[in-house]
């Protein structure tokens, strides 16, 4: 069983939840297995970089 | 009539650097010199009908010099990012790449801020500042309310459906690193500031 290490984001623990769960029912058939990255934070998706290349200044 | 579209008899000051200048703003290679203008992009735009000019008359304006109808236009602040034109255009411009460029040197300028959609960039950006992560909820409702309030009620259905299949949390998630989060963005800050000098609007 290979293990990784998992970083879902704001959508996939959220309004794209389908996708995690897609996810998570594929793992085992594939050997694999995820840990989630403790207490991780927004990616920042676009909107940071909408805003400035290095910050979104609000 | 959109931004950038001239009467009869009015002349548009012309920038033949600005091509240039968006590609220096964006993250890796722009190619916005290749466009051959067959408007693929705009064609397979899910936003193309809400915007003031398809990418391509975008780019077009961009590469005619005309640097003000472009940054006052609402076109990037319609990308919602799914990259369709990107992998479609024959000439592999990295066109999203492109619209965070032109959003980003129109938000320096101070042009930006007229526009709805910077506006909620900035709110996105202030919940990841309060609380690490994004918070759907609020960034929608503040949205709407400063914004569409009257189509708020018409949104409910459609909340409440997200909410009670789990797809949006009505309390905000608060990460335990927060404070280290800040710092680093403040820091970024910081480094952007001196990046863009000291004649750079705040």
């Amino acid at each position: 069983m290979n293990s990784y290490l998992y970083y879902p984001g704001c959508s996939l623990s959220g309004s794209a939840r389908a996708y995690a769960e897609s996810l998570a029912a594929i793992l085992a058939p594939l050997g694999m297995e995820l840990e989630e990255i403790d207490d991780w934070n927004c990616c920042g998706a676009s909107e940071y970089l909408t805003l400035s290349p290095l910050v979104g200044t609000p | 009539m959109p931004s950038g579209v001239r009467t009869p008899g009015q002349r548009a000051a012309v920038d033949h650097r600005f091509v240039g200048e968006i590609s220096t703003a964006t993250a890796g290679e722009a190619r916005l010199e290749t466009c051959i203008q067959c408007g693929t992009c705009g064609g397979s735009c899910p936003s193309a009908a809400d915007m003031d000019h398809t990418p391509r008359m975008l780019f077009a304006m961009a590469r005619a010099g005309l640097r003000d109808g472009v940054l006052r236009s609402n076109t990037p602040w319609m990308c919602v990012s799914c990259y369709f034109c990107s992998v479609r255009c024959p000439q592999e411009i990295h066109i999203p790449d492109v619209m965070y460029a032109i959003k980003s040197i129109a938000t320096r300028e101070g042009i930006a801020p007229e526009s709805i959609g910077a506006d909620f960039s900035r709110t996105f950006v202030s919940n990841i500042h309060h609380y690490g992560r994004s918070y759907e909820v609020g960034l929608v409702t503040r949205h709407y309310l400063r914004h569409y309030a009257l189509r708020l009620p018409g949104m409910a259905p459609m909340g409440i459906g997200m909410v009670t299949k789990g797809r949006m949390g009505f309390i905000p998630h608060r990460i335990r690193g927060i404070a280290g989060l800040r710092a680093i963005l403040a820091r970024a800050a910081e480094l952007e500031a001196a990046a863009q000098g000291p004649d750079a609007p705040a």
